[in-house]
């Protein structure tokens, strides 16, 4: 794990610096019009420090980066990213993948990450994220942890929802974190969004069948 | 003294009479001697009644008289009377008597329970049970001893009925209450309330009854038509049942008020809609089945009905449009009835409920008002008019919404708009007029060959008839585009005046529907016997479209009270759970709502950044201010 301790940059955004920063960094190479890394430079970028572009880690990477959308990282973003991983090339920041994968496990850190997620993979004029962005997204998070995934996955595809709205997203990780794999401890009265109402009176009703 | 009546105690009185000089003065001066009448007695006792053998058969021989005369045959009721009374006298009737006697009772009147209740049907029952209890509360005045009347009637009563209340009940109740049967459900409630936990029972199913078949008065859509009427009827007969058969008792009479709460709101906002529905039948002109008496206790009855309700804004807004309909047409029956009707609406629900439909009122005798003005406006003008035309002022907000609908209305109507326009505004200047030809209505004066005639019509009535003025046959096309009414619209007032009752225009080809192609004309030949003749708009399908869109506007309503308390809750305390938000929004809402609806609601309130969730505890909201 690389040392957490900040290195200040020497100075804020003195053209020289950033110029050599931005050698240092390599970040000439993926970067496009506008000081923005775009699909193009990103997919390179995922190639170089060799992780598929879907991976969970990439999420991670963006929120220590405090990326604003997906599939982008702005200049700005990248410096200010990388100088707190303290990575000045792709080899560190290789490296530094194990640990980036480490801070999943937190689960304050996981529940920031997840919040994250929601404004991260939405489209910046919405309010709120299309079902089938959401259903990626929950995979990529949830996927691997909560046993139950599938089932939900399978009970938005039939459901009516078009898009998943903050609330909902917040709660389906609490639901997943809270709710025994037999659904035994849900209460119908609590403040659960209707949404999940929705889900478990589905499952009951299958699992009936 | 009825010793006499025992041949023993005439001889004991003879012995006594004898040696009466002996039993004077002799043993009466010795305390120690009994007298010789006691002596008498207790010899009597001792050898001849104590003696098993005399007494088994004379108990016997009592008890065998007994059932005797309760199967029916007479017997000896003085030679009983005797019998007993010496038992008593001798102080040996409980022992050797009454402890049998209850046993046989006993189980005489637990086989015939079994028996009956099997045989005979629940009233003849009861009847039969009621005859028993007179017969041997008889039996105690003739020749019993008083104090047997306490533990055989409690024999009885236990045998007959406490055993077997839940049966009685489970077989007879609810035929009983069908039929209406008052004597004997007089009998049923006065006998149940002898027996020990009878009335409670009793209770219990008169309940389960009234929700039963209330609840089938309601739930059944195919009976929609008759259900307010049923419900009147019903609760006019539970409460003649209430009052004369079970002896006003309270907790019979709330319990009747709580099953009538609880069916009539099984089945949401139906049952509302067709109360005001009824209530406008029962105001509107033409109805002259009731006089005003009648009506206005008819109008009592139904709020009795109405208050059971728990969505009132359903009514409310039906209510609202079908009073709109009676002021705007003038077709309300009696002024009168309609104010007492908003003042017991207002009772009931407060001035707020009512506050609109006054406002309803108000506008009519304000309209009244500026009309006698606008007559005296225009005839100081210098053109007359000669359309007479009468307005009515509606303030936006009290009365039910209206679509406004464009049409080409002919010059002079227009010109008489305009007339009116400047009148108005010249007098409330900053208000808007928008007129509602929806609404509007019109006589018009024309000529058949028969004579001449009055026609009572819409305004699109009147806009198609209008234009054959000005021609002899339009096709629906030319007719759509001169009046500008909307297609669907344009089709039922024409088939309302070429197929209905008074067919006034002939339609090419004949039929029922007005197809595209048809070509009208006027029809020269119509004849009627009337001189005033009101043509019906058809209306079958808007009634259906607006009995949908006023139901609909009152969950819309609905949905933005809800928003409303909400956001005055968390306004006010902040942070609140899910559960006390809950619950307080129930003491605040109305009408009945879902606790899914609320969270609905809620969310959308998240949503909308009114409030949030806490990060860390998913059931607390917080105010976003």
């Amino acid at each position: 794990m690389p040392p957490r301790k900040k290195r200040r940059p020497s100075a804020g955004d003195d053209m020289s610096a950033k110029k050599s920063r931005q050698d240092r960094y390599n970040i000439v190479k993926y970067i496009g019009c506008d000081d923005v890394v775009g699909p193009e430079g990103m997919e390179k970028f995922c190639e170089d420090i060799g992780v598929e572009p879907e991976n969970v880690v990439m999420l991670v990477l963006a929120w220590k980066l405090d990326a604003q959308s997906m599939g982008y990282f702005t200049l700005q973003e990248w410096l200010r990213g990388m100088g707190s991983l303290q990575c000045d090339s792709t080899e560190r920041l290789r490296n530094s993948l194990d640990y980036l994968r480490s801070v999943l496990n937190d689960t304050t850190s996981f529940k920031l990450i997840y919040r994250y997620a929601f404004d991260f993979a939405r489209e910046k004029d919405q309010r709120s994220l299309d079902l089938n962005t959401a259903k990626c997204m929950l995979g990529l998070l949830l996927g691997k942890t909560w046993p139950l995934f599938p089932v939900f996955n399978q009970f938005l595809e039939q459901s009516k929802y078009k898009v998943i709205n903050k609330d909902q997203w917040c709660n389906v990780l609490e639901f997943s974190r809270t709710i025994n794999l037999d659904l035994s401890n849900y209460d119908e009265d609590g403040a659960w969004p209707v949404l999940l109402d929705e889900f478990v009176e589905w499952y009951k009703e299958r699992e009936m069948s | 003294h009825q010793f006499r009546e025992y041949p023993f105690l005439c001889e004991t009185i003879m012995i006594r009479s004898i040696f009466l000089f002996l039993d004077r003065t002799y043993v009466l001066q010795n305390s120690l001697l009994p007298s010789i009448w006691d002596t008498g007695l207790e010899l009597f006792r001792t050898h001849i009644v104590n003696d098993s053998g005399v007494q088994k058969r004379t108990v016997d021989g009592i008890l065998e008289q007994i059932e005797l005369e309760r199967n029916g045959e007479t017997v000896d009721r003085s030679l009983l009377r005797s019998l007993l009374g010496m038992l008593s006298d001798l102080q040996v009737y409980k022992d050797s008597f009454e402890e049998r006697f209850l046993v046989e009772t006993n189980r005489l009147y637990a086989a015939e329970g079994q028996r009956l209740m099997q045989e005979r049907d629940v009233p003849e029952y009861l009847h039969h049970v009621a005859h028993r209890l007179e017969e041997e509360n008889d039996r105690v005045m003739s020749y019993l001893d008083q104090s047997t009347q306490k533990p055989l009637i409690n024999c009885v009563e236990k045998q007959l009925l406490g055993e077997h209340m839940t049966a009685i009940l489970q077989k007879g109740l609810s035929t009983l209450l069908d039929e209406n049967r008052v004597t004997e459900l007089a009998l049923l409630y006065q006998l149940f309330s002898k027996v020990k936990g009878g009335l409670p029972t009793l209770l219990q199913f008169w309940r389960d009854y009234i929700k039963t078949f209330g609840g089938e008065i309601v739930g059944t859509p195919e009976k929609d038509k008759d259900m307010v009427q049923d419900l009147l009827d019903f609760k006019d007969k539970m409460d003649n049942v209430a009052q004369g058969c079970f002896a006003r008792n309270e907790s019979f009479i709330n319990a009747m008020k709580e099953a009538f709460e609880t069916f009539i709101n099984k089945r949401p906002n139906k049952p509302a809609e067709l109360i005001a529905k009824y209530v406008d039948s029962k105001l509107r002109a033409g109805n002259k089945e009731a006089t005003e008496e009648e009506l206005e206790r008819i109008l009592d009855k139904i709020m009795i009905i109405f208050r059971f309700i728990h969505g009132k804004d359903v009514f409310e807004a039906f209510y609202k449009k079908d009073l709109a309909k009676r002021l705007l047409v003038g077709k309300s029956a009696s002024v009168d009835a309609e104010k007492s009707m908003l003042s017991k609406l207002k009772h009931e629900c407060g001035a707020a409920f009512t506050s609109k439909l006054e406002g309803m009122f108000k506008d009519m005798e304000l309209s009244k008002d500026i009309m006698i003005q606008f007559k005296q406006y225009t005839q100081n003008q210098s053109e007359p008019s000669n359309i007479e035309l009468t307005v009515n002022i509606l303030t936006m907000g009290y009365w039910p919404s209206y679509t406004p609908m464009e049409v080409h209305l002919p010059a002079e109507m227009v010109k008489l708009q305009e007339v009116f326009k400047l009148f108005y505004l010249g007098k409330h200047s900053g208000r808007k007029l928008q007129w509602q030809p929806t609404l509007g209505h019109a006589v018009l004066k024309t000529e058949f060959k028969e004579g001449k005639k009055e026609l009572q019509v819409s305004l699109f009535q009147t806009l198609v008839l209008l234009m054959f003025n000005e021609g002899e046959e339009f096709s629906v096309e030319e007719i759509r585009t001169a009046t500008g009414i909307e297609e669907g619209e344009l089709r039922r007032t024409l088939q309302s005046l070429a197929c209905g009752k008074a067919r006034v225009l002939n339609k090419n080809p004949r039929g029922k529907d007005v197809e595209d192609g048809d070509r009208f004309n006027f029809n020269n030949d119509f004849k009627h016997k009337l001189f005033r003749i009101k043509i019906n708009q058809i209306q079958m399908k808007e009634t259906v479209e607006e009995q949908v869109s006023t139901t609909e506007r009152v969950f819309q309503d609905r949905q933005y009270q809800i928003d409303a308390a909400v956001v005055r809750i968390m306004k006010m305390r902040k942070t609140l759970s899910h559960n006390l938000l809950v619950s307080e929004l129930y003491n605040q809402l109305k009408f009945p709502v879902k606790p899914g609806d609320l969270k609905k609601r809620i969310e959308s309130l998240i949503d909308r950044d009114y409030m949030e969730r806490d990060k860390e505890t998913p059931n607390q909201y917080h105010y976003v201010a």
